[in-house]
């Protein structure tokens, strides 16, 4: 017969071996705490044509790689309700001033009912497609045809309408436009390489002294949107309008036209008061979970001894919670943009608490059980004995569950991997902890053995500990 | 013989139940059922990352009697009050409720994302109200239903700060027609008392937000509870008691935009979850089978009726399935598994121990009852305590996973008590020459003691089984209190 109770200490040591580095890391680093809990930057992005999921995860990549953007998420959704609003994107050969920016917006609301509502939305005045030696403007405008009676959108534009009422006449001449690089240099995280434009040698001069419109404007080409998609990207970093504007170009090559709707900072979707009320709807579940099992257990002895069982139940649970804790803050600190700290994981520990109690409580009944039946031996000898009987339960249902997880894990998609590895942790501790933890807690404390660890009770210590030994050696027959 | 009576008798309740249970879950979306009074359309409500929704954008201002208001400090206590009026008014679980910031303008709007992919104009109604409610005294004019009045036209004598939100209700007059209960807190109740004994005979007008939802009479002195009458719709009275029991919010909110949101998962992770689901599911299923043979089979069908029942129920009540209520549903499939694990454990025990099969299950049972009803006590009383906080503070990713929770435990204690134990009671009755092979239990060959006073005749069930039963209820009432009998 196995005598599990008394490598105790091996059992400890080995579950200190994983939660002092792991309370070490949540004090030294904290944990890596997602957009779920710090809000960030959304970026709302209407393209031409719609992206598929794929191409809309690329754009994310894009985002996470050129931008360093941090925890970032890409969500697509559909505009309702816009009454048939169409986008149309103007392309001109050069950045222009916004006086010519009003003249187009004027020309294409000159027509009225028969183009209906038109309204400019956020240029990209520097756009560029040869990484940053030419610039052109793309201004994109909304066209919402007048309701019509019979519900549906009155008519629809066509590119060629559009640019049929622009070049009616030709275009007011621009001012050089300087491109925004070069000023702007206090990005911390981007370097842009310092671009030597063609326009950039009047840029000294366009500080808003008024300069002679020289350079012709001409339409190059309009565009059509065909989708209501909108591509949400949303990030923990605080992007800057430069960083904002890089990612527009670099979009623009790759995906065609584009302009960005909204640039939003978002505020935290898990409010902080959410966070403490998690931890403290714990704490209270906590203390109803020790009441619960003291009362369960009342038929153990003194009312002492049922307390007991809860406390160590309890601070099984606080094991599993530390050890995920600290798991995740060395993950965290490794792998930060893997790791992170959002609703998903909230739930993970949450789950992780009910199993850890669930478990413990099964060994800790047997033990119950056990003490009242074999009332003739001691209760290293009990506990050791629940402990073999309840082992094939214990791994068997823990199993069945670390098996599905390790599929979710496995074959389940990278979304929700971070998710599925803190239940697999979880999981795998609270099995752990209430075989070899709760149970040899119960032990130490049962036998009187834990005075041994404080030297000031070195007297009755010495004839504990030698009663604890002959036990243990009664226990290994 | 009662035993063997009452075994078939659940046996057919639970065939009742899995043929219920399958019908609500095959049924069709479309499908609309009147339970309790709410009408449920039986769908199997996803979250918004399974199924995505729809998304308010609402643009947050300051109020106009306070034009210079500090929008930012003001926002999260906005939300928090969403929160509650989704949660509560809506009855909407795993809502998304977020504040964001025009970087270019410095605007302030809050992103309100509900799960489902209906169109709700009801829920627009209720989020975007500002539900400002105030009692002002018009003196002796009569003012109808749906007038604008002017701030400041006619003398505010009460706000909804003055109203005791746990007291406010929609119920119905003689004519069955909808009204709003509705009482005072603290100073205010007085302060009502007095002031409608003084002004008998006037009008008292009740507006929200500065249209008027009642003018009526004071007949008497009103010194307890008040009803606000006249309301068209009892869809209408549900949402000004909303309204009314959660407060104004500290912010108007204009609405700003609309979109449908595509599932945040998106379909390639569902699917592979899906998959992964399948084969974890398929795996545990594979062991119980092989580790427990037959009892494992029993459990399988056990598990089933379990999956079942609890998509029924979730369906029933309307509740929203995220990622992470289905990770409460695997962890109370392990806690099912579990108590059924537990169970065999303690059969095979019983039977290595000598005891006949029918007094093993019964014993094996009983021993394993007590840890089942702990652990899973445990574990309800912390879905509770989690549900509590999350519902009183507006918490909702804490109420759906504990709901979920809360509805897998208590499923999978029923499937373990009731279903499992009248299946191999069933088994015994039905299939009584089980006992001559032990492998079936996984235990070496003559592991199973055969009732010694039936000898070569258990194959006979009918009459084998009686006696089995019988020798159960002995060893059961030896052993410990018999609580069924």
């Amino acid at each position: 017969m196995f005598n599990l109770t008394s490598k105790k200490y091996y059992f400890f040591a080995a579950s200190l071996l994983v939660i002092i580095p792991g309370f070490l890391a949540l004090l030294a680093w904290g944990l890596n705490p997602g957009i779920d809990f710090t809000g960030g930057t959304t970026v709302d992005l209407r393209f031409q044509n719609a992206l598929t999921s794929a191409q809309a995860n690329d754009v994310g990549h894009i985002f996470a790689t050129q931008a360093h953007a941090k925890d970032v998420k890409v969500y697509l959704s559909h505009a309702l309700n816009s009454g048939g609003a169409q986008i149309f994107w103007v392309q001109l050969n050069v950045p222009v001033d916004s006086n010519v920016q009003n003249e187009i917006l004027a020309r294409l609301q000159a027509p009225g009912d028969r183009l209906g509502t038109v309204k400019a939305l956020p240029p990209l005045n520097q756009a560029s497609l040869d990484g940053g030696k030419t610039h052109f403007a793309l201004l994109p405008f909304q066209i919402t045809p007048p309701p019509s009676t019979s519900g549906g959108p009155a008519f629809t534009v066509t590119a060629q309408e559009v640019q049929a009422y622009i070049t009616a006449k030709p275009l007011p001449n621009t001012t050089p436009v300087a491109a925004t690089n070069s000023s702007t240099s206090a990005t911390p995280t981007g370097t842009p390489a310092p671009t030597a434009t063609p326009t950039k040698s009047s840029a000294g001069a366009s500080s808003g002294t008024t300069k002679p419109a020289t350079l012709p404007v001409t339409v190059q080409k309009v565009y059509a949107g065909t989708t209501d998609q909108i591509v949400t990207v949303q990030t923990q970093t605080l992007l800057s309008p430069q960083q904002l504007s890089d990612m527009e170009s670099t979009l623009l090559s790759k995906y065609g036209v584009l302009y960005q709707s909204q640039v939003q900072s978002v505020g935290p979707a898990i409010a902080s008061s959410t966070t403490f009320l998690a931890i403290a709807a714990v704490v209270v579940a906590s203390l109803f979970i020790l009441l619960y099992i003291a009362y369960a257990f009342r038929n153990v002895g003194s009312v002492g001894k049922a307390l007991r069982y809860g406390t160590c139940a309890v601070i099984a649970l606080l094991h599993d919670v530390l050890v995920v804790l600290g798991v995740w803050a060395i993950l965290g600190h490794l792998f930060p943009a893997v790791f992170k700290v959002d609703t998903l994981f909230v739930t993970a520990v949450l789950t992780v608490i009910g199993f850890s109690v669930h478990d413990t409580i099964v060994v800790f009944d047997r033990i119950r059980e056990n003490v009242q039946r074999r009332s003739s031996e001691t209760f290293v000898d009990i506990v050791n004995a629940s402990l073999l009987q309840t082992m094939a339960r214990s791994l068997n249902t823990s199993l069945t569950v670390l098996v599905t997880l390790l599929a979710l894990t496995l074959f389940g998609g990278t979304s929700i991997r971070p998710f599925t590895l803190a239940l697999l942790v979880g999981i795998f501790s609270g099995t752990y902890s209430s075989i070899f933890n709760a149970s040899m807690l119960l032990v130490v404390w049962e036998t009187g053995e834990w005075r041994t660890w404080f030297p000031w009770t070195r007297n009755k210590a010495t004839a504990v500990q030698v009663r604890g030994q002959s036990l243990a050696r009664a226990g290994a027959r | 013989m009662r035993k063997q009576r009452s075994s078939l008798i659940y046996s057919a309740g639970i065939l009742v139940l899995g043929i219920v249970a399958a019908l609500l879950v095959i049924a069709p979306h479309n499908m609309q059922l009147n339970v309790l009074g709410f009408q449920n359309d039986l769908k199997l409500k996803q979250g918004l990352d399974l199924q995505g929704g729809i998304q308010f954008l609402l643009q947050a201002n300051c109020p106009s009697k306070n034009p210079n208001c500090d929008i930012g400090s003001l926002i999260q206590p906005t939300i928090d009050n969403l929160n509650k009026r989704i949660s509560g008014g809506l009855g909407v679980n795993e809502a998304t409720v977020t504040y964001q910031k025009d970087q270019t303008s410095g605007k302030y709007f809050i992103s309100v994302e509900l799960p489902g992919l209906k169109d709700d104009r009801q829920a627009l109604a209720l989020i975007g109200t500002t539900g400002n409610l105030e009692i002002i005294n018009t003196g002796a004019n009569y003012i109808p239903p749906g007038t604008q009045v002017q701030e400041g036209q006619y003398p505010v004598v009460f706000t909804g700060a003055d109203l005791d939100p746990n007291s406010i209700d929609v119920s119905f007059d003689q004519a069955n027609n909808p009204q709003i209960d509705f009482e005072m807190q603290g100073a205010a109740k007085d302060k009502f008392a007095n002031y409608t004994q003084q002004n008998i005979g006037q009008y008292l007008t009740i507006t929200l937000d500065n249209v008027v939802i009642e003018s009526a009479t004071i007949q008497s002195q009103i010194t307890g509870p008040g009803q606000i009458t006249g309301i068209k719709s009892v869809n209408d009275a549900q949402r000004i008691a909303s309204l009314m029991r959660y407060g104004a919010l500290p912010l108007p909110l204009t609405q700003a935009g609309e979109r449908q949101i595509d599932p945040t998962l998106g379909a390639q992770a569902i699917n592979q979850s899906i998959v992964a689901a399948i084969i974890g599911l398929g795996l545990v299923v594979l062991f119980m089978l092989v580790y427990y043979r037959l009892p494992g089979l029993v459990a399988t069908l056990a598990l089933a009726l379990y999956a079942l029942l609890v998509i029924s129920i979730l369906k029933l009540i309307g509740a929203v399935l995220t990622l992470a209520g289905i990770a409460g549903l695997i962890l109370s499939i392990g806690m099912a598994v579990d108590a059924n694990v537990l169970i065999f454990e303690r059969i095979k025990e019983e039977l290595r121990a000598g005891r006949t099969l029918g007094a093993a299950i019964d014993i094996g049972w009983k021993r394993a009852w007590p840890s089942i009803r702990d652990s899973n006590a445990s574990t309800i009383i912390t879905c509770l305590i989690l549900s509590f906080f999350g519902n009183n503070f507006g918490a909702t990713i804490i109420v759906g996973f504990a709901t979920n929770l809360l509805i897998g435990v208590v499923t999978s204690l029923f499937t373990a008590v009731v279903v499992t134990r009248t299946l191999l009671n069933d088994l015994v009755t039905l299939f009584p020459w089980v006992v001559r092979y032990p492998a079936l239990f996984g235990l070496p060959k003559d592991a199973i003691t055969v009732p010694t006073y039936r000898p070569g005749r258990a194959a006979r069930g009918a009459q084998a089984a009686p006696a089995l039963a019988g020798g159960a209820g002995q060893l059961a009432l030896a052993s410990e209190g018999d609580e069924e009998e």
